[in-house]
Parts: structure tokens; C-alpha cells; sequence
């Protein structure tokens, strides 16, 4: 009876424990190429040299990534702007400290063979979403542009399966799918596909990818969120000058069952103008894109309560 | 009542002084009430288990009166792999194996076809001798109450609180012989005939 | 005799016959293209599947496998404490059996999203859903069981001189055991049930976790093989009550 007692004692203190030590992470999708400058972070050594324990993982529910970061239950996650602005103006206390991606990568992807080039041909069909809600803003958006209304169309979340449903048929459009990932996954898969993107349609030039934390952790913890911060620049600075070996670290670390090496090979030579480019350094923060969002996304009734842009974005450690 | 499960709702009763009887008087049902996911051996010494005497005495003890009553054999079965007569006999063994005073077997053969209850009564003869306390036998067959006893009482319930005692002086160790002699006949005669002045029968 | 030998044979042998006859004609489908290898793969890939990523399909069982037993061990313990006091008081029944039925008839999926966000997306969150899902059977299993009585096996008892502890532990919770048994296997099944779909709804890893992340690239395989390795922990949870049950109600 005693030895019951003793090893409960010693389970429980080992569930508690579990995310005392180390910094968790909760990346937005299944590992892939717009993660490797984290990967690279990891395997080359970055976040060893800050001491920093790193730990992360993709959760299966990928609308679950904000609140999970708001409530502290992880102290990193990586996320798209439209939706942290709506979680923040939702009052959840997450701020941006980092960007990754510098332009929108989600687009609406149809099969070649239904003939649907503009979001007009829309009309009337059934498209496919992950589940998180700015993809749905997004589309009324585009909806809007060509005189159509979000009821012109039906929405389903297929949740992680955007490829399949729209290959099966079951829906005939996806939104929340990369031009830079779910276009080359069904390539490979030998399906044609036409590619609507969604800045040309009167969708702002948002962050697609941004690294985000608690207010409070950030305020606790500002030496912590620094030498993140540093590490995972360091990481993509790395990825960008040596994709190929920043791949094998996302092969290695996340796991080859988990992680397509074509898709994502072919993927990150994409991304990294998406990352980098000559005007813009990786991971800078302009506060001017941030206030153009936050509008269209308040002019569109997409947001609950009105915010202070210097709240949502924290600079001094990504605008160096 | 007797045996202290129930309470009388008026007046007490009794044993050596005392009212408390549960737990000390032995008990046999007409139901062999045998726990079924216990051996034979296990339900036996069940009331060693409980009173915390299961000691090595008692064990010998168990296993000689078992030879005596022909269940040594069975020590380890079950009691659904039992017939109803082996059942009965088991129940007996842990019924006369209890510490108490006395013996209250209630109606302990009713259920049991015809031939076995013969041969039930051979057992009891055997095992008697073994046993130095006095047993109370409850039943409603005369022919029964006449081969086991040495006193038979017939007792009426309610107003009529009539009673009759009849010693039988028939020799130990009875068999079934003796049933359809004359003594047996004289009996069996004065029992009915008392047995009418409580009961209709004709 | 050949009608005995015959039916000791269709007993093991024709549902074992019919079951390779299904893999086969299965295969032969898969072969011929009938659909398409992503939506129902082969048995065969499945198989192939199972070897090649045998490490870390092994990883993954057993975090869906620790859930599942901790839950469980939880659920049977306060499970069977709870439906034991409910027996002893009146009180207690009464204060208690509302929130016990209530917790049988609230979705326990459309808790676990919240148990989710209050709890993280690690093991807590899952054990607790399990341990949720697999209490009632077993509450209830232990209550029902412990109220069957045997009064005149009881009263047998105290004609013996037994106390009230005796009654309990030679008589009462034996009669229990078959209700308690049967509590425990419906509860052994859902428990694997409630930790995958636990794991859909947010995990950073198990079998569940597997499903959900493995279909987006194309491994439908993998989807396949966690589901039969789903199977075979809960045929292997089953088998282990049924073993256990055997054991401590004997000749009944």
C-alpha cells in the first residue's frame, strides 16, 4: 500500500514538472519549411549556447496554439497576424515579438479541372478551411472585392486535411492552404492546381507567420524572450544561407515519418524571400503593416474591441 | 428466533442467561447456503475463519468427522459440482463443527428427494455419536422426527399453546429397518393422534 | 462424431477463414486500384507500415497507453471508494448519484476541449478525460454489486458469530464482483476511446495524435496502423479483466 502511495507521489510530481524547466514552443501546423530556422536553431546549437531548454511540438488542434500561449500554459507560439489580432482584441494578453514570414503564404487552391480562376467563379461552391477563423475573414474579404458575400458560398473546417478534401471532391475550394506547401504536396501527388492569391484581391499584405507570448511572461521574463528571440533570428539567418542543411535538421528532429523531404525542399527555396529580402531584414516589425491590418480587419467588423497597435507588438528585441 | 436473527416482538428468550444468541447457536437450513466460490474444505472451516480458531486442532478435528460423514473425499470441490445430498452433508459438517451449545437443524432435508433423505438420516446416525451436544430438529415429517430423536414435541402456535411430549425409546444406532416394526407403528399412532387435535387432518 | 468434431472446428476456424477471406479479397481490391491508395490503403502497406515506423509507433502507444492506464487506475480507485461510502449511507447516495449519472450524460467530447485549455495539451488533460469516461462504469459496477445481497447468506453468517467487517469481506464483495467486472469492462473500452478522441481534440502526442497529423501527408497507412494498434491495446485491455475476472470468482 505504501509503495502505491510513494510512486502516485512521485507521478504526480513528475506530470507538475513536466513544463517547469523548459521553454515550450507551439508551432502552427505539422513541422514544415517555414519552421526550419527553428530547427536550425535547435540543431546547430542556438538555443544551447543561450542555456535555454527548448521544447516543441505541433498540437493536434491547431486553433487551440493563442489561447494556449494566453493562458501560459505554453510560453511561445507561432501564429498568423489576422488571428492574433482578433484573439487580442478578443482580450487574450498574447503579444508579437518576432516576424517570420513577411507576406501572406494562405491562398484558395482549387483543381485545375473546375475551372475557378477568380473569386467570383466561387460562387455558390463549398470551400474547405482548417478550422482558424481569419481564414474566414480573409475569404469574405476576397468575396467582398467581386461584389459576393460570404453566404454566397458554404464553409467547412476539414481541419489539418485541406489536400485531401479537395482532392476527394468533397469540397471544391480550400482556403488556409501555402503557396508555398499544399500546392507542392498535391503536385507531387500528380494533381494540377489553379492558385487564387488572396493580396490581389484586397486582402492586406499581412505577416504571415509571426512568434508570439504572454504579456505576462514577456514582462517576467524579458531576459528569456531576448535570448529566444536572438536564437531562433540567429536560426533562420542560418536557414537562409544554408537551406539544405536546415531542412535535414526539421528531418531530423521532427522525425522522417512526420516530415515529406520533397515537398518541403522544394518549399523552403519559396520561403525564403518570403523571410528576407533587400528591404526588409529578417524578423523586423513594422509597426505601419500592423496599423494597415489592424484597420482592414476592423472595417470588415472582424475585431471585438478597439486596440492600441503599440500593445499588440513588442520591437526592441526583432527591430534591431 | 431461536437462533437469534430474529427478535421476538414480545416476552425473550434466552440462552444460559443470556439474551444474546447470534453467533452461538449452530444453525442448518434446509437451503445448504454453501458459499460457491469456496472449496468444500474453505466452507467447512468457515466458522473457524470467523470466530479466528482456525488452528491445527480444529483442522484434525474437521477431517475426521469429514471421513466419518464420507466427504473427505470432496474437501477440494465445489459446491456446484456437488450433488444435493453431498451439499446437505457439507453444511452439516460446518454446522456441527461451530463452538456452540446446541445444534438447531431447521428442516435440513425438505428439499432433498425421498431416497436421499434415507440415506441423509444414516449419516446423521453415524455422525451423532461423535458429537456430544444436543441437537434441536425441526420438521413436519413424522416418520422423520420418530427415526432421529430421542424426544419428539409437538408444539401449536397462537392461542391454542398446546404441546405434547413423546420419548423414544427406540435403541441407537437406528437403520431403516426398524421402520416398519410394530414399536416404530405405535409411535407413528400416538403421534397423529395428538397431531389431530391441532391440525385438520383425518 | 462428426457432427461434434465439425462443430469444435466452425467454432475457431470459420471466423478465423472468413477473416483471411476479407484481407484477401481486401488486398486483391487495393492491387486492381479500386480506390485510391490514400483514402483505404492496402492491407499490405499497412503491414509494411507497421514495421517501418515500429519505433516510433511504439513511441506513441505508449504515451496513449500511459494515459490510459493512469486514468483508468484512477477511475477504478475513486471509482470503486465512491460506489462503496454510497452503499454505507443513505446521504451520500443521495448527495452523490446525481453528479456521478451527470457525469455519464455531459459529452465528455464537448468538456475536453475546455478540460484542454485549463489543463494544457499534455498528459493531464487526457488522463483526466479518461479517468471522466471510465468512473461511472466502474461507480456504478461497485454500487450495484455491493446492494445485491444474499440475505440469507448473510444472516448464515452471523449465525456463525461474524461482525460486520467479516460480512463484508467473505460474503459482500464476492457477490459484488460480477457487477463490478462488468463495470470494469466497459470501462477498459471506453478509456481507449476517450484517450484517442482526447488526443484529436488537442495532444502533442499518442495515437490520436498520429491520426490527425498523419492524414494531411498523405500516410493513410499510418492512420490504419494506429487504428489497429488501437484495437489490439483494447482487445488486450478486455482480455486482461476478463483474465482477472476469472481468477477471483471461481467456481461460479
Amino acid at each position: 500500500m505504501k509503495k502505491i502511495i510513494f510512486s502516485l507521489f512521485v507521478l504526480f510530481a513528475f506530470l507538475g514538472c513536466q513544463n517547469n524547466e523548459s521553454i515550450s514552443l507551439a508551432l502552427d501546423w505539422y513541422p514544415n519549411s517555414n519552421h526550419a530556422g527553428i530547427y536550425s536553431a535547435i540543431d546547430e546549437g542556438f538555443f544551447q549556447d543561450e542555456k535555454i531548454d527548448f521544447e516543441i511540438y505541433t498540437p493536434s488542434d491547431p486553433t487551440a496554439i493563442i489561447s494556449a500561449v494566453a493562458s501560459g500554459r505554453d510560453d511561445f507560439g507561432l501564429s498568423y497576424q489576422p488571428d492574433v489580432l482578433q484573439a487580442q482584441s478578443a482580450g487574450l494578453d498574447v503579444i508579437s515579438v518576432l516576424s517570420i514570414a513577411q507576406h501572406p503564404l494562405n491562398s484558395i487552391m482549387t483543381l485545375k479541372e473546375n475551372n475557378i480562376s477568380t473569386p467570383k467563379d466561387l460562387k455558390g461552391k463549398t470551400i474547405g478551411f482548417p478550422g482558424i477563423p481569419s481564414n474566414k475573414a480573409m475569404l469574405k474579404t476576397v468575396l467582398n472585392n467581386q461584389g459576393l458575400d460570404i453566404s454566397d458560398v458554404e464553409t467547412i473546417d476539414v481541419g489539418f486535411e485541406l489536400v485531401k478534401a479537395l482532392i476527394s471532391g468533397s469540397v471544391d475550394a480550400i482556403i488556409g492552404a501555402y503557396w508555398t506547401h499544399e500546392s507542392i504536396v498535391m503536385e507531387q501527388q500528380g494533381y494540377e492546381i489553379n492558385i487564387i492569391r488572396l493580396e490581389e484581391w484586397g486582402v492586406p499584405d499581412y505577416y504571415e507567420l509571426i512568434l508570439i507570448t504572454n504579456v505576462t511572461f514577456l514582462n517576467e521574463n524579458k531576459i528569456e524572450v531576448e535570448k529566444v528571440v536572438e536564437s531562433i533570428t540567429k536560426g533562420y539567418k542560418f536557414a537562409i544561407k544554408n537551406p539544405e542543411k536546415s531542412i535535414s535538421s526539421v528531418i531530423n528532429i521532427a522525425g522522417k515519418e512526420i516530415v515529406e523531404e520533397d515537398v518541403e525542399r522544394k518549399g523552403i527555396e519559396l520561403l525564403i524571400p518570403m523571410w528576407e529580402s533587400k528591404s526588409i531584414p529578417f524578423g523586423f516589425q513594422d509597426t505601419k503593416k500592423w496599423e494597415e491590418t489592424y484597420n482592414w480587419m476592423k472595417n470588415n467588423n472582424f475585431l471585438k474591441d478597439e486596440l492600441k497597435i503599440e500593445d499588440l507588438l513588442f520591437t526592441e528585441f526583432s527591430n534591431n | 428466533m431461536i437462533s437469534g436473527v430474529l427478535d421476538p416482538s414480545l416476552g425473550k428468550i434466552k440462552l444460559n442467561g443470556s439474551s444474546k444468541r447470534l453467533g452461538k447457536i449452530a444453525y442448518m437450513q434446509q437451503k445448504d447456503l454453501l458459499l460457491p466460490w469456496l472449496t468444500v474444505q474453505e466452507n467447512v472451516m468457515l466458522p473457524f475463519k470467523i470466530k479466528k480458531n482456525d488452528t491445527k486442532n480444529n483442522f484434525k478435528d474437521m477431517l475426521e468427522k469429514s471421513k466419518i460423514l464420507g466427504i473427505e473425499e470432496y474437501l477440494q470441490f465445489f459446491p456446484n459440482e456437488l450433488s444435493g445430498g453431498l451439499k446437505q452433508r457439507v453444511s452439516l459438517l460446518r454446522t456441527i463443527l461451530q463452538n456452540s451449545e446446541f445444534i438447531l437443524l431447521d428442516e435440513p432435508f425438505a428439499s432433498l428427494d425421498a431416497i436421499t433423505r434415507l440415506e441423509l438420516y444414516s449419516w446423521i446416525e453415524k455422525i451423532k455419536e461423535h458429537i456430544n451436544k444436543s441437537i434441536i430438529l425441526v420438521t413436519h415429517d413424522i416418520e422423520e422426527a420418530i427415526f432421529l430423536s430421542d424426544h419428539v414435541i409437538i408444539m401449536s402456535s397462537g392461542k391454542n399453546n398446546f404441546s405434547y411430549e413423546l420419548p423414544i425409546t427406540l435403541e441407537h444406532p437406528r437403520n431403516t429397518k426398524i421402520t416398519i416394526n410394530n414399536e416404530f407403528f405405535n409411535l407413528k399412532k400416538l403421534l397423529l393422534e395428538n397431531l389431530r387435535k391441532v391440525k385438520s387432518i383425518d | 462424431m462428426i457432427n461434434i468434431f465439425f462443430n469444435k472446428i466452425s467454432k475457431s476456424f470459420l471466423p478465423l477463414l472468413s477473416f483471411i477471406s476479407l484481407i484477401f479479397i481486401w488486398q486483391i481490391l487495393s492491387v486492381l486500384q479500386v480506390f485510391e491508395s490514400w483514402l483505404l490503403p492496402s492491407p499490405f502497406a499497412i503491414l509494411v507500415e507497421l514495421f517501418d515506423s515500429k519505433h516510433f509507433l511504439f513511441r506513441h502507444t505508449l504515451v496513449t497507453a500511459f494515459e490510459i492506464f493512469v486514468g483508468l487506475f484512477f477511475a477504478i480507485f475513486l471509482g470503486s471508494i465512491l460506489g462503496f461510502s454510497m452503499t454505507l449511507s443513505k446521504i451520500l447516495e443521495r448527495s452523490f448519484l446525481p453528479y456521478i449519472i451527470a457525469s455519464q450524460v455531459i459529452p465528455i467530447f464537448a468538456l475536453a476541449p475546455i478540460l484542454i485549455v485549463w489543463f494544457g495539451a499534455g498528459f493531464l488533460s487526457k488522463i483526466i478525460v479518461v479517468f471522466l469516461i471510465s468512473f461511472f462504469p466502474v461507480c456504478i459496477g461497485v454500487f450495484d454489486g455491493l446492494r445485491r445481497s444474499n440475505i440469507d447468506m448473510e444472516n448464515m453468517l452471523k449465525t456463525m458469530g461474524a461482525n460486520n467487517y467479516q460480512i463484508y469481506s467473505i460474503l459482500k464483495i464476492k457477490l459484488a464482483l460480477p457487477s463490478f467486472f462488468s463495470g470494469l469492462k466497459v470501462a477498459s473500452v471506453s478509456s481507449v476511446i476517450g484517450a484517442v478522441v482526447a488526443e484529436w481534440i488537442g495532444s502533442k502526442a499518442g495515437l490520436g495524435w498520429i491520426m490527425k497529423v498523419s492524414g494531411p501527408l498523405f500516410h493513410t497507412e499510418r492512420v490504419f496502423a494506429s487504428i489497429l494498434l488501437l484495437s489490439l491495446f483494447a482487445s488486450l485491455l478486455f482480455l486482461l479483466v476478463k483474465i482477472a475476472e476469472k481468477k477471483f470468482i471461481k467456481g461460479v
